[in-house]
């Protein structure tokens, strides 16, 4: 991010490289479909970089770079329905628009679990293992002591693991058991 | 310990980020609670799906389709830019010659303005100076963004646009308009980095520079966009009357809203009577708990226009002897001479330390993981290879730091140890693994006398390799320089050596001693070039005397050439530190003692 600000615009694609899992991950969970979330992926990131001397503190790259995926997912969710509208006003009514609708994305239980967290629990579980980096980078990243970065991991599997047994996911993923 | 505490620990606990003492407390109370003993077998496998569902996202090519999303946009502000500046010539063409008149017609608007402050406003202006009423010395009353963020002062000259910034942790911008560039000076860094067509992408000359009074510059923007709201920044400009020290003024309120939503207010006062800007209300988006604290929430910015301004960054406050490194975006360097910069590259693996200890390892469970003690031309390699997760009672978990590497290795009995002593190469594999009887056959040493410079040519010293793969004691190529293109990382130099159907592309970074940040290796099997491995190096770091390493390195195998297999990707981590003589374990780097109780193999 600094290398940004100083003016490296080629330095932007590596923090493209580096934060569009996290940030895929985090838009299927909202979108449902892996199209919708890459197209919403990359309108964010260039959102983000016009708007990158505005961000006023590079520690918190990703969670300003969710909160406009954020609203780039809503304006697409708004835009999306619109046109659904659209379609449904110009066929006959019985015509199931929602046909033309793809499959949700793989895994999608477990991506829409983890959007659904409170933030600070969404963001270091994205950062850890979409991210790919240690828990001692998760903290230098974030700008939070290690101890924290591994409370708030623990709390959200246990959060996480109990959403998906909520929603029957688990059962059928087979590899996430709650034993209870 | 309880049952809560102990589940808040779990994933320090998988992940062996415990010190000794908690670790212990976490393993007597899981012995003693069955359900933690299954939460925790849970979260390992919880952790295992999360891993496996970040694989199966892959790394989509987005990268590329941002960028191109980025100049598209660019593109696209800069059309509106020339399509309104074309709309403005075409109105302004009919007065071409009235625009004083013009400005003198909106000043006499203003009933009691004389053609005295016309003339003044008009012809003496030369610079805009604005001073924020931040106190350097007092950056612990600011909240925290403004001490990242809180500007002191702006300097905008009216004559030629170029415009300078000074924020009060010591940085500082310099806008040259015509030039396109800029340059920005960041304390922590203590360099000036220049960039490039700063304002304009590539193709585009920025039009040229009409002087404009500071009314025109500062004021006009807020005047129009309260009277005709256009899509800018400012969603909504509200244009009041105010009075400042019993003078009535004009006072803009103007609102935008930043990446997150959040709307703030900047407010301008201007004084319609001398046409000029009065004064400047920041607003900064602060916590609850720093507004609670008691903590600034806006500067104020006072304008005054000098005759004179600053002439470089260096009047900024910028210390005079601070170097100036060039960045080049996608712009071509000069092309400079391969044997200067070979030799540059060289220099910088001669200087490179000749004593330290390497840790290698990747955050894969099942890969080797290597640890390099080199003593002048001394080298020793151990490498150990972490069992995976079947094997729980060897396993190391990762990711895990240099040190939790290390204090795994020293239990484990390394897969194969190496040892140049100057004069021979020592490997010693084993133990093999236990037969039926469970008898262990013994470690094996193959000796080989080779020449130092040899044992390091031939891939003896991997860090220096990894960071500098040039010389004639290292490759055949000859490079030559080649053009920059979307290929070359920035600020990078790009050398093309091609030998045969074999290519080596390398870009060196002149920024971190000309370590080769990218190579890429080509074959041509059926007369197209294909790629057959890439390696990355990032995160530098400096060692205490000033050299780079880079710790961390992405390694790209896309299969050999027939049959293509299936390409593959790992990253590792590098960590270096430079030791002491005395500061190497003892007997370590001893031939004779990696020869005890061992059969030697033929040389």
């Amino acid at each position: 991010v600094e290398q940004c600000l100083n003016g490296r615009s080629e330095a932007y694609r590596h923090l493209v490289k580096r934060y569009q899992r996290p940030l895929l991950s985090y838009l299927t969970g909202l979108l449902g479909q892996a199209s919708e979330a890459e197209e919403a992926a990359q309108d964010t990131f260039v959102r983000a970089y016009s708007a990158l001397d505005r961000l006023r503190k590079p520690d918190a790259f990703f969670s300003w770079l969710l909160a406009i995926g954020t609203r780039v997912a809503k304006d697409q969710q708004r835009a999306a329905q619109r046109n659904r509208k659209i379609a449904r006003a110009l066929s006959r009514p019985e015509a199931p628009a929602d046909n033309l609708e793809a499959s949700p994305a793989a895994n999608y239980g477990l991506r829409r679990a983890i959007s659904g967290l409170p933030a600070v629990y969404r963001e270091v579980i994205l950062v850890r293992y979409y991210g790919e980096l240690s828990c001692s980078e998760v903290a230098a990243r974030l700008g939070m002591p290690l101890g924290t970065v591994t409370k708030r991991l623990s709390r959200a599997h246990a959060m996480l693991r109990e959403r998906l047994a909520a929603s029957n996911e688990c059962e059928a993923a087979k590899d996430c058991e709650v034993d209870r | 310990m309880n049952c809560q505490e102990c589940r808040e620990q779990l994933v320090a606990y998988v992940e062996g980020l415990l010190d000794e003492s908690a670790r212990r407390d976490v393993e007597a109370h899981l012995e003693a609670c069955a359900a933690c003993g299954a939460e925790r077998d849970a979260a390992v496998r919880f952790q295992g799906r999360l891993v496996s569902d970040a694989h199966a996202l892959g790394q989509a090519p987005l990268a590329e389709a941002v960028m191109e999303g980025i100049l598209r946009e660019q593109t696209f502000r800069l059309r509106r830019i020339a399509a309104r500046r074309k709309y403005l010539r075409a109105g302004l063409a009919a007065a071409a010659t009235l625009i004083a008149g013009t400005v003198l017609a909106s000043l006499l608007w203003e009933r009691d303005v004389t053609l005295a402050d016309v003339q003044e406003a008009v012809g003496r202006e030369s610079w805009i100076h604005i001073r924020y009423d931040l106190d350097e010395t007092k950056l612990d009353e600011l909240p925290t963004i403004m001490q990242n963020d809180g500007i002191v002062e702006v300097w905008i000259s009216l004559r030629d646009g170029n415009r300078y910034t000074h924020w009060v942790n010591g940085n500082a911008e310099f806008h040259d308009w015509a030039r396109n560039i800029s340059h920005h000076y960041k304390k922590q860094y203590g360099y000036i980095a220049v960039q490039w067509r700063s304002s304009y992408p590539p193709g585009m000359k920025p039009p040229e520079w009409k002087p404009k009074t500071a009314w025109e510059s500062a004021v006009g923007p807020a005047e129009q966009q309260a009277r005709e709201p256009k899509d800018t920044k400012y969603v909504r400009v509200e244009r009041h009357d105010d009075t400042i020290d019993g003078r009535n003024v004009l006072r803009f309120d103007r609102f935008f809203k930043d990446e997150t939503g959040e709307r703030l207010l900047n407010q301008l006062w201007a004084d319609p009577k001398t046409r000029r800007p009065v004064r400047e209300r920041l607003h900064y988006r602060t916590s609850e708990a720093e507004r609670k604290q008691g903590k600034r929430q806006s500067v104020t910015g006072v304008y005054d226009f000098p005759q004179e301004g600053p002439s470089s960054i260096y009047d900024l406050g910028v210390p005079p002897q601070t170097k100036v490194v060039l960045i080049g975006n996608d712009i071509p360097l000069p092309k400079p001479d391969v044997r200067k910069i070979i030799a540059a590259a060289e220099k910088a693996q001669h200087d490179f330390p000749t004593s330290y200890r390497a840790v290698i390892w990747t955050n894969d469970a099942d890969r080797e993981i290597e640890v390099i003690h080199r003593q002048g031309e001394k080298v020793r390699r151990d490498r150990c290879v972490s069992m995976g997760p079947e094997r729980p009672a060897q396993h190391l978990p990762l990711p895990a730091s240099a040190e939790q590497v290390l204090e795994w290795t020293r239990k484990q009995v390394p897969a194969l140890v190496s040892l140049f002593d100057g004069e021979r190469l020592l490997e010693r594999t084993g133990p093999a693994g236990a037969d039926a009887a469970g008898k262990r056959d013994l470690p094996q040493v193959r000796v080989t006398r080779m020449a130092a410079e040899d044992f390091f040519a031939s891939g003896g010293n991997p860090i220096v390799l990894f960071q500098w793969p040039v010389g004639p004691a290292i490759t055949s190529y000859v490079y030559e320089v080649v053009s920059g293109g979307s290929e070359t990382p920035a600020g990078c130099i790009a050398l093309r050596g091609e030998k045969g159907g074999s290519r080596s592309d390398i870009y060196l970074d002149p920024s971190v001693n000309y370590i080769c940040v990218r190579s890429v290796n080509w074959f041509k099997p059926h007369g197209e070039w294909e790629k057959t491995t890439e390696q990355w190096l990032s995160r530098f770091q400096r060692l205490p005397g000033g050299q780079w390493y880079a710790a961390r390195r992405l390694w790209i195998d896309y299969g050999g050439p027939e049959p293509r297999r299936h390409r593959s990707q790992e990253y590792w981590n590098i960590d270096l530190k430079v030791l002491k003589a005395d500061e190497f374990p003892a007997g370590l780097l001893d031939a004779h003692k990696l020869l005890e109780g061992v059969q030697q193999k033929p040389e």
